[in-house]
């Protein structure tokens, strides 16, 4: 597992990592959703196609979570990978991977840009991102 | 932060002067003693209301109130007014749950004719209001009434029959803030909130039935409906995945637009516009939407609530009746008009303001033209929920509220504990036994949930009620103690 979660006084953090970008975007999604419990319904895989553009890379990774979580809400869902055609400093692609839920043990109002770390560090890239709950 | 960088002002009130650092426009002012300073000043809440008072058109002071603790950006517990014309509107700084909010409802019954029927009581409100993360309810929206929620708020649900024309002049704005506009509400946001009027959510959120304990002002309770021994029902929930997501939307266009406005934030999260700009009216109007609908939500739980009051009061000949007390948003921003001046109190020197409250409540002081007729005399009813199994408080605002706090105080205990370490702390199941051992009735689908918001996560709310008391920003009416709490995951 390359991903775990951190407390925060309202909220909770998810800390992740990544031999690639990819990997780290992936993971830091993986985190998300394992962190709020989700109750699968079925084992039937999902993939959902999703496109973002954004500021830079660390607005892209907020917005690429925020997007995640919106699809999970509208459609219940849980996803544990992500697949990217595009991921550049900007803009991103992706193919996200998941099952139809029944519920979340816990809600996640929001991904937040407060306090976010994204860096490469010893060749490997890490990201912090905190979460309101 | 550092204590000795504060002034004290009172026992209650300290101050961190403008020159504490060189981007700060306004002073930060805390309403707190020395205890309770103390444990603040363990987080970042004070090193964020300092970065609150970097941002452009806020006026007189960054305030934080007894409850505040650290949050993204924003503290949670503070206050913000900015000028109208020359300031910026901040998604922050109104928080994600827009108008999450509290009602309290008042039955003209006494305890101990209710006792006896409280298990059915809870478990049929259980069974009937949708509670739990993502849970929708029975009412699926279409995109025209969507839009009517949105712009009409309470009122629209009134209009379709859920609750009493009498019902909206209880709530805060009378349930509708009228600068909304739902074209400025995302079709996501829509869609996110499509299936969720009427559902409580999870979370902090929460039903609960009190009975009224202790009366502190006897001839305000009176005005308010409160007599000691009766009974109350209080609903904490807000907009739910529509308001979340009209916060995400506006913070990531903000910040596409920060450097074209040179705005240089110290914190990402605390992202603005000029309120005269084009995507600073968008965000008031969506965020106003998105306050009705949380509005419109709590209204429909009324509703709920009522019938399942009915179904179980009506079998046995009881008064079923449930009237509203009031109806407070806790998380908002509100174009409001306060006194700027320290000496000036005419009505002329009133000047417009937008005022963010990110978990603070509005506290209007008597005779204040925002106040429905009842409630003149007396000042806004102010509602202080507790954490779950302690005591929630019902205040009434002051004249020293409008001239220090732009008319504002507390909303709650604050949390000061993280949900993890909570329930590693106390297991969902003891604390189950232990309510239960106290005689309170707890319907609460998981144990998990129910050791994450334990009354030791959060501070006491005696001491928190104590010091805007103290601070004479609002004063007490009264103490409810809780029966039964319902609430979802």
């Amino acid at each position: 597992m390359s991903f775990k979660v951190l407390e925060h006084t309202a909220d909770f953090i998810v800390k992740a990592n990544g031999k690639t970008l990819e990997e780290l975007f992936s993971e830091t999604m993986r985190g998300m959703f394992e962190a709020i419990g989700p109750q699968f319904e079925s084992d039937k895989k999902i993939k959902r196609d999703i496109k973002i553009s954004s500021i830079d890379l660390k607005a892209l990774l907020v917005d690429f979570l925020s997007e995640a979580l919106y699809q999970s809400d509208v459609n219940n869902e849980a996803y544990f990978e992500a697949n990217f055609k595009k991921l550049t400093e900007t803009e991103l692609e992706a193919e996200l991977i998941g099952r139809k839920i029944d519920s979340f043990e816990e809600e996640i109002k929001a991904v937040t840009h407060h306090r976010l770390k994204l860096e490469k560090k010893n060749n490997k890239w890490v990201a912090e991102v905190l979460f309101d709950i | 932060m550092e204590l000795k960088y504060l002034h004290k002002i009172t026992d209650f009130l300290y101050e961190i002067p403008k020159n504490f650092r060189n981007d700060m426009l306004v002073p930060a002012r805390i309403y707190a003693d020395m205890e309770m300073l103390k444990e603040i000043g363990e987080d970042r809440s004070l090193d964020q209301l300092v970065n609150v008072a970097t941002l452009k058109g806020i006026q007189k002071y960054a305030i934080a109130m007894p409850d505040i603790h650290e949050g993204y950006g924003f503290p949670i517990g503070g206050v913000v007014a900015v000028d109208f014309e020359t300031g910026v509107i901040s998604p922050g700084g109104i928080g994600y749950d827009i108008n999450c909010g509290v009602r309290l409802l008042v039955s003209p019954l006494l305890h101990n004719e209710i006792e006896p029927h409280l298990v059915n009581l809870a478990n049929q409100i259980m069974r009937d209001v949708p509670s739990g993360v993502g849970r929708g309810g029975d009412i699926k929206l279409s995109d025209e009434q969507m839009n009517k929620v949105l712009e009409g708020g309470a009122e629209a649900l009134v209009n379709a029959g859920y609750g009493k024309k009498e019902d909206l002049e209880k709530l805060e704005s009378n349930g509708r803030i009228k600068e909304a506009d739902a074209k400025c509400v995302s079709s996501r946001a829509k869609s996110r909130g499509r299936d969720q009027l009427g559902t409580l959510g999870s979370g902090n959120h929460f039903l609960e039935i009190q009975k009224i304990e202790e009366i502190y002002d006897a001839e305000t309770a009176k005005i308010f409906g409160l007599k000691k021994g009766g009974v109350t029902l209080l609903i904490h929930t807000g907009s739910r995945g529509l308001g979340h997501q009209v916060c995400t939307d506006y913070v990531r266009l903000m910040l596409g637009k920060l450097r074209e406005w040179k705005i240089d934030l110290p914190d990402r999260e605390l992202a603005c516009a000029p309120l005269g700009s084009k995507e600073g009216q968008d965000y008031l109007k969506a965020m106003s939407a998105a306050a009705n609908f949380a509005w419109a939500n709590r209204q429909v739980i009324t509703q709920t609530v009522r019938k399942a009051w009915e179904k179980i009061l009506s079998k046995i000949d009881l008064n079923y009746n449930l009237d509203i007390v009031y109806d407070v948003a806790h998380n908002v921003g509100k174009i409001e008009k306060h006194m700027l001046s320290e000496t000036k109190s005419h009505q002329r020197d009133l000047v417009s303001v937008l005022v963010h409250r990110k978990g603070a409540t509005r506290s209007f002081a008597p005779n204040h033209p925002d106040l429905p007729q009842i409630y003149q005399k007396t000042g806004q009813p102010v509602l202080i929920p507790g954490s779950m199994g302690t005591a929630s408080y019902v205040l009434a605002g002051t004249k020293t509220a409008m001239e220090e706090t732009f008319g504002t105080v507390c909303h709650g205990a604050g949390r000061r504990m993280s949900r993890g370490q909570a329930k590693r702390t106390v297991s969902g199941s003891a604390l189950r036994q232990q309510l239960e051992e106290q005689g309170i009735i707890v319907r609460c689908a998981s144990n998990r949930g129910l050791a994450e918001e334990a009354p030791l996560a959060y501070k006491d709310i005696d001491k928190v009620v104590g010091i805007v008391v103290a601070a004479g920003i609002a004063k007490k009416v009264a103490k409810l103690k809780p029966l039964a709490v319902i609430k979802g995951g």
